[in-house]
């Protein structure tokens, strides 16, 4: 079968298309939401800490981290229904998992009481996962991780007594907003 | 010189094809999913995909989940092999015009 040099052209345009927005939205397509989810469970959880009592403010985090837990799952299982993967795919589960044991191995060892440091590590740990998410999967990713990392570090030195506000704004605000981008770009 | 795959020209056997093969092997999508992904309808998906299906490019497979019945449709090895031969083909095509 012969074709044109146009038509040729827009098969591989289209080829390069459909696969990048599979890539996007149905091989990761749970991003966007996980991204919502959690930007609005650090907005509330930052501005508790800057504004309440540690005590209550412990309880709010705990109440939302809870609540995003389930709300990710949820998520994750709507996803799973889209997308069968082999045990071997699951590269993403399994990155958090390992950012969550060595995050967790790094507080032990260094000993990290401060709870504004403590919070930052975990934050930081998070956004490193963004990170190599972006790298992996789609650029915009390691850029939030990358812009939530360097505001949140040039708070903690100028303003540190706003550093929960700013995580707040910036951080939660970065993480939704950048989900929303992705839901609006992502088919 | 590689040639063109007359069943995976066709645009929509083309984007389902592209789709499919976006994915690592062995992954499957749910029918559903490529569906809305293509912005294509049920009866026209479905017999593109019955044509590659015959062609033995994907693989499909129904499953339960929960209660409710999905397909599942990945490619197989013969169909990314098909697949990557029409793009090379494809590339050539648009190579042979730079050089002519």
């Amino acid at each position: 079968m012969d074709i044109t040099r146009d038509e040729a052209e827009i098969s591989l345009t289209t080829i390069n298309r459909v696969q990048a927005q599979t890539r996007r939205s149905v091989a990761h397509g749970g991003g966007p939401y996980y991204l919502m989810i959690w930007g609005f469970i650090w907005f509330w959880g930052y501005l508790a800490e800057q504004f309440l009592s540690d005590r209550t403010a412990g309880i709010i985090w705990l109440i939302l981290s809870a609540a995003g837990t389930v709300l990710s799952a949820i998520v994750g299982a709507a996803m799973k229904k889209r997308i069968r993967r082999p045990f071997h795919d699951a590269r993403v589960g399994l990155l958090w998992l390992a950012l969550i044991a060595y995050t967790a191995l790094i507080i032990w060892l260094t000993g990290v009481h401060d709870p504004t440091r403590f919070g930052l590590l975990i934050a930081f740990s998070a956004m490193f996962g963004y990170v190599i998410m972006g790298l992996w999967l789609w650029a915009p990713l390691a850029w939030i991780g990358i812009a939530v990392t360097f505001l949140g570090s040039i708070s903690y030195v100028l303003i540190p007594g706003y550093l929960n506000l700013a995580m707040a704004i910036m951080g939660g605000g970065t993480l939704f907003s950048g989900g929303l981008y992705m839901l609006r770009h992502w088919r | 010189m590689e040639k063109l795959d007359p069943i995976i020209h066709q645009p929509v056997r083309l984007r389902v094809m592209a789709a499919l093969t976006a994915l690592p092997l062995e992954t499957q999508m749910e029918f559903t999913a490529l569906r809305k992904l293509l912005d294509v309808t049920d009866g026209n998906l479905g017999a593109h995909l019955r044509k590659l299906e015959d062609a033995k490019y994907i693989e499909v497979q129904k499953k339960f989940v929960g209660r409710k019945p999905h397909t599942y449709l990945a490619t197989t090895e013969m169909g990314r092999e098909a697949f990557r031969r029409h793009v090379k083909a494809l590339e050539a095509i648009l190579q042979q015009v730079k050089e002519g």
